[in-house]
């Protein structure tokens, strides 16, 4: 009897202690406010100096908005929330939000880092991105941009009803439809970059009305992890024919005998570089292939479907894309000297002693190389019309 | 009728526990550490090598074992080197598993602390993952030979299912070249890659337990094969998923690798937890395996009984557990016990199974 | 070097905590060692009381003298008739039937013993003792013969008709019992699809006559036993001799014997008294009212007991996957039969740990559910005020109560509550904002899971396990939830049932097992019994 008194007052007090001093980091997740996406900016009111250097503003998802049965009675309100704090240091900012909100933002669900051209031309961007990939809830998923524009401009929408950052994520999934888009840009994917003072491109996205567009890229240099310069969309649209890192996508040209045009949609491309050392000098062979169909034809000559045409139309293609891949890698060459097109892989790769020299200023050494392009392009079928 | 344990454990059961033994920490870590000393992309072939050399070095252990049956190291080390050398050894060898145990406590409270458990105090992660722990180990070798055998199976399958899904973002570009900087980067991360597959000391335990003691190098040889199929796995999807220098640049880079990608559309989007659940189960078998060792070897050296040990060793183990001040200083101490390790199992097995074949041929 | 030691040296708070743990669990593990020394039964009593049994007034052979003493016996049995009479004709002889009302048929009683008796010849002088000329005379099938007055009583109460002749130094025992006639309706808490719609009943002989009735087998061994020091019963003993390990059998006997118990009314006494470990939240019997389990247990190797008054019949040794399957996988094909097996492994995952990783996922690690779920369940949890933990509570208990109350209610009215309690209570609930409809479905498909599994009292141990893995969530999360499962992983290794490891199949990879684990192979595939049993004649024969 007295064992029993004696174990039940045991387990009793191991029970309350439990109680007492457990549920240490229980935090119910409707006490928390998930945030969505984050946008750096510069901070450019006078009195910069004393309020600090960054406009952080982040997006964080409202309660009510996201309740499933709101079926009767649309809210008209928007499910999320911009928040802009001050600071001359990312988390520093953020933490600032507290003061303004009564659930504390948790970063587990953050999908886009936008990071403004303006500040990225001053600041590394290792610096920058430093929070996110130190943070222990932050995952290395979360996708990167630049914005040529004001970068916090992305994250409000004319829509009320879609989620900017969300909208952000979905719109890099469209990679099969068009070859304009890099291949995502994850937040680990750039620590390992950052690591290796490898360069990188970032995709730009702008708000354009209201509504988001991504158009074109930001080149950041290996070195100095700033922002060199911007690429246009067709410009992207070379880096992804010279990588061969697009999913699918269309390409037109004009043919010169009718002066119509023609698209060309791609079934699959595939690029291999080769690299070259002879002493210090660096060569390097691009050769593009691509397997694809003609999906319109407007010049529509009678001997549309014979093999010579269709040999034609392909000759016509390859130059188009011998032009583009051409243009951007001149344009990286000359004025960002940055290698985001991987070149220096295939140096590691296949010259591995040389690269050990090469890699301490490899995008000065890059901005000399020579660089061939090849295209071949085989046009398998012409869609669902016999002319 | 006898309920109770025989206390015997079979080949495979000991298999089992050499595997669940040597997987520990090191999945989450070695493809970093692993990285930082090769520096290249080789850094698989330095875990091959290690493995094979954990093999070696376990064989002597195995042979050794094995020419006393029935008994532990700590039992017949007397008889091997003499009473004060076999019980200086011996009891170094106590204190060693102690302190990998409570390393891997450390550990283990780290990762949950930083990703499961932010604002728990570590003690209260390290006492209730002891008290489980304490559990299992006094029961004897053959709960816990049972116990391995369920998480296991766990560990297996849900380590292909995460690192199956981890292929989307593998790059096979990442590897190469293989050898481009020539064999001496392989050479300098050898010694990391070997203390990953720090485990096949406990067959100077286990071995005395085993139905066929004669099969104790094929323990050995099939326990770290299967462990080494798992680093491999690790450090090629983690280098392969990351990148070398993104393998670097991460504190617990398997982790990171499969933070990385998302699946829409499932119930469960993101598989870390999966990992954190089986990483924390072997660690969790580490624990008590350790714990046993240290526990048996003191009771056989001082001819007392196993579970006061047991219960002696627990607050000793949490203090060294809860002594390094931070995560490096934890890190540090693995690297101690790596270089302790060395000695120890390395060179003290092959100098004792050279002793042991002079004695009996004096006879 | 000096001063790093110093500077690592821990504070005292921390050696408080390391005594904690070392002190604690050597706490844990004292009490339980009592505990369970107390729970259990004790080993070294027992066995001796049987001969104390023997003892009792031996019948002298004198009629006046031992009917006085039977009457003076029977004195307090109202319910005990005694019927005096004269053998046949014009014997003289005289003679009683002691008998008791209600248990002995009073048809057998007139038509068998008194009607031949008091018709027949009996001569002194014929052949053979008068005991045999009264046995050559009753129509009788079961007869005795008893020289104790004490035990002739028990006989008595158990259904016996005693006959005390003149002349004759013994008591005759006559079987007349009275059957209490109930149908062998198919057991309602074990209902089957496919399947012989038998069940047991209360009645020993016709249990045993079912299983009899499987099929001829001379090597089925029944062995009868009496249990209870009060009221003793009848129980027997059954398995099939050149199968089941004879080890088994013997500590099946030997536990059995040791039993001291006032009465023994039902089956689960008997479970409760020669299980293993009574701590464990585990049953370690298999109680069935199904003949096709107890059989196929049998077949395996197993041992069934049978206890007369109860339907339910035991059987050891058990192991966890026995629980959970179920005689209609083995009548339906294979292929179905596997999925349904998979699927009561997966409801077993499901009823045990759902409602702790919901807490876990929403009140700890927000982060590892997808985002557009956390977004829903961001929605759907605005008003409750309550921690997850606070509201799987209430929701958990509320079912609990609606499935205890259910048992209680008279069948008419049990769907209506639960209509009444599962629906509109459910739905008033989230109108409510006290808990969250997200949470609701994941009770109800625990609640769904935990029917799925086919024994009742396996079920029950996983409710009781599912409120302490909440708990566990509630404290540490996932971790916890990870501590909870590796406990009772830890428990399930040290378990044994009548030395056969409890977790069975799952541990020391019997792989030639497995085809009757996780999933049902082919009959022809299953050729060989269950090794961990150690059957004497490991291979099936067809």
């Amino acid at each position: 009897m007295k064992l029993c008194r004696r174990s039940a007052s045991l387990a009793l007090g191991l029970a309350a202690a439990l109680m007492l001093s457990g549920c240490w980091s229980s935090n119910e997740i409707d006490r928390l406010s998930v945030l969505t996406g984050v946008a750096l900016d510069r901070n450019e009111s006078e009195n910069a100096a004393s309020e600090g250097r960054l406009a952080v503003t982040i997006q964080i998802l409202t309660a009510g908005a996201s309740e499933p049965n709101s079926s009767q009675g649309k809210s008209t309100a928007k499910p999320y929330v911009n928040l802009i704090a001050t600071g001359n240091s990312v988390f520093e900012a953020i933490r600032e939000m507290s003061l303004r909100t009564d659930k504390p933002p948790i970063g587990h669900h953050l999908k886009a880092i936008v990071v403004s051209a303006d500040l990225a031309k001053r600041n590394s961007l290792e610096h920058l991105l430093d929070f996110f990939m130190r943070d222990n809830d932050i995952r290395p998923g979360s996708l990167v941009f630049v914005s040529s524009g004001q970068a916090n401009r992305v994250f409000e929408l004319k829509r009320g009803e879609e989620i900017p950052s969300f909208h952000m994520a979905g719109i890099t999934e469209n990679r099969y439809r068009t070859s304009k888009i890099l291949p995502p840009t994850t937040l680990g994917k750039i620590k390992g970059d950052v690591k290796a003072d490898a360069s990188l491109l970032l995709p730009n996205i702008i708000a354009q009305d209201g509504k988001l567009r991504l158009s074109g890229a930001g080149v950041i240099r290996g070195k100095t992890k700033k922002l060199v310069g911007l690429l246009s969309e067709e410009e992207v649209l070379g880096v992804v024919w010279a990588t061969g890192s697009g999913k699918g996508g269309v390409l037109s040209t004009i043919d010169p005998s009718t002066r119509r045009p023609v698209v060309y949609e791609v079934d699959s491309m595939n690029s291999a570089i080769r690299s070259f050392v002879s002493g210090d000098r660096v060569s390097f062979s691009v050769s593009i292939r691509s397997i694809g169909r003609i999906m319109e034809n407007w010049s529509k000559p009678d001997e549309s479907s014979e093999q010579r045409f269709l040999d034609r139309q392909a000759r016509l293609f390859e130059r188009k894309i011998s032009d583009l891949v051409e243009r951007t890698i001149e344009k990286l060459q000359r004025d960002c000297k940055a290698d985001v097109l991987g070149f220096r892989d295939r140096l590691r790769i296949e010259h591995p002693r040389d690269w050990e020299r090469f890699k301490s200023n490899w995008d000065e050494r890059f901005a000399q190389a020579d660089i061939k392009v090849d295209v071949r392009i085989r046009i398998e079928d012409y869609g669902l019309v016999v002319e | 009728m006898n309920t109770g344990s025989n206390n015997q454990i079979s080949t495979r059961q000991a298999i089992v526990i050499l595997i669940n033994y040597i997987l520990a920490a090191g999945i989450l870590t070695l493809p970093r550490t692993s990285a930082e000393k090769v520096g290249t992309t080789d850094v698989w072939l330095a875990v091959l090598i290690g493995g094979a050399i954990a093999i070696a070095a376990g064989s002597v252990m195995a042979r050794l074992s094995d020419r006393y049956p029935g008994r532990t190291f700590f039992q017949y080390s007397t008889v091997v080197a003499g009473k004060w050398v076999g019980g200086i050894v011996s009891l170094a060898m106590i204190v060693y598993f102690i302190w990998i145990s409570a390393f891997e406590v450390r550990t283990m409270a780290e990762v949950t602390s930083f990703f499961l458990l932010e604002g728990t105090p570590n003690w209260a992660i390290v006492i209730a993952f002891m008290w489980v722990g304490i559990y299992l180990v006094v029961g004897g070798i053959d709960p816990i030979a049972r116990l391995f055998e369920i998480v296991l199976p766990i560990t297996i399958i849900i380590f292909v299912l995460v690192t199956l899904l981890s292929m989307r973002i593998f790059e096979f570009q990442r590897l190469r070249p293989v050898l481009g900087l020539g064999f001496v980067p392989v050479l300098e991360g050898i010694k990391t890659t070997t203390l990953a597959f720090l485990g096949p000391e406990i067959l100077l335990v286990i071995t005395a337990f085993m139905k066929r003691p004669g099969a104790a190098i094929k323990v050995v040889v099939g326990g770290v094969a299967i462990a080494a199929a798992f680093y491999l796995a690790t450090v090629i999807l983690v280098i392969g998923g990351l990148s070398l220098d993104g393998a670097r640049a991460s504190t617990w880079p398997t982790i990171d690798l499969i933070r990385s990608f998302e699946l829409q559309g499932l119930l469960l989007e993101r598989f870390d937890s999966l990992l954190l659940t089986i990483w924390i189960m072997q660690i969790f078998s580490t624990f008590t395996i350790t714990l046993y060792a240290a526990a048996k070897g003191a009771s056989d050296l001082f001819k007392r009984g196993f579970k006061p040990f047991v219960y002696c060793f627990l607050p000793i183990i949490f203090l060294c557990a809860m002594m390094p001040k931070n995560i490096n200083e934890t890190f540090q101490m693995g690297d101690i016990i790596g270089n302790v390790a060395l000695y120890l199992f390395g060179v003290v097995p092959l100098l004792f199974l050279g002793l042991s074949f002079m004695r009996r041929r004096r006879r | 070097m000096l001063r790093w030691i110093i500077a690592h040296i821990p504070s005292g708070y921390l050696f408080l905590q390391a005594a904690a743990v070392g002190l604690v669990p050597y706490g844990v593990s004292r009490v339980t060692a009592k505990v369970n020394a107390m729970a259990m039964f004790n080993p070294t009593m027992g066995e001796s009381r049987f001969p104390e049994d023997e003892a009792g007034d031996p019948l002298t052979g004198k009629f006046d003298e031992d009917l006085a003493v039977f009457e003076q016996w029977i004195e307090n049995y109202d319910d005990v008739g005694i019927r005096h009479f004269e053998l046949g004709g014009d014997s003289g002889i005289r003679a009683v039937v002691i008998y008791a009302e209600g248990l002995s048929d009073r048809n057998v009683i007139h038509r068998q013993i008194l009607q031949a008796l008091m018709g027949g010849e009996f001569d002194v002088r014929s052949t053979g003792t008068l005991s045999e000329q009264v046995l050559r005379q009753l129509p009788v099938l079961k007869t005795k013969e008893c020289g104790n007055i004490r035990q002739a009583i028990g006989q008595v109460l158990e259904g016996w008709a005693a006959l005390i002749v003149d002349g004759v130094p013994e008591a005759i025992m006559l079987g007349a019992f009275k059957g209490v006639p109930r149908q062998m309706d198919e057991p309602e808490s074990e209902g089957l699809i496919r399947g012989a719609r038998v069940g047991f009943n209360e009645n020993l002989h016709d249990n045993t006559a079912i299983l009899r009735r499987f099929g001829e087998n001379q090597s089925l061994f029944i062995q009868k036993m009496k249990v209870g020091r009060r009221a003793k019963r009848n129980m027997a003993i059954v398995y099939i001799e050149d199968v089941a390990d004879p080890k088994i059998v013997e500590e099946v006997k030997s536990r059995i014997r040791r039993i001291d118990l006032d009465s023994v009314p039902e089956s689960g006494y008997i479970e409760q008294m020669i299980e293993d470990s009574s701590l464990s939240p585990f049953p370690q019997i298999q109680s069935t009212e199904r003949p096709d389990r107890v059989f196929g247990a049998l077949m395996e190797g197993r041992v069934a007991i049978l206890l007369a008054g109860t339907p339910f019949a035991l059987i050891v040794p058990a192991t966890l996957s026995m629980f959970l399957q179920s005689p209609e996988d083995y009548f339906e094909r294979w292929l179905p039969g596997t999925m349904f097996r998979l699927l009561r492994f997966f409801a077993l995952t499901v009823s045990l740990l759902a409602p702790s990783l919901y807490i876990s996922f929403i009140s700890f690690h927000p982060g590892l559910i997808p985002t557009k779920l956390a977004m829903s369940i961001i929605g759907s949890r605005v008003n409750v005020p309550f921690t997850a933990l606070v509201e799987a509570l209430i929701l958990e208990v509320s079912i609990e109560l609606l499935r205890e109350a259910g048992l209680r209610l008279p069948k008419p009215i049990g769907p209506a509550m639960g209509i009444v309690g599962g629906l509109v209570i459910g739905e008033a609930a989230v109108q409510a904002g006290i808990v969250s409809p997200i949470l609701v479905i994941v009770i109800a498909v625990t609640a769904i899971s935990s029917f799925a599994i086919p024994h009742y009292n396996i079920g029950l141990s996983f409710r009781m396990l599912r409120f302490v893995s909440m708990f566990c969530a509630g404290v540490f999360g996932l971790f916890g939830v990870i501590l909870f499962f590796l406990a009772l992983c830890i428990h399930l290794v040290n378990l044994r049932s009548f030395g056969v490891l409890y977790a069975g199949p799952l541990v020391s990879y019997p792989f030639k097992d497995w085809k009757d684990f996780l999933i049902r192979a082919p009959l022809a595939a299953m050729k060989r019994r269950p090794k961990i049993l150690k059957p004497k004649q490991p291979i099936r024969k067809g």
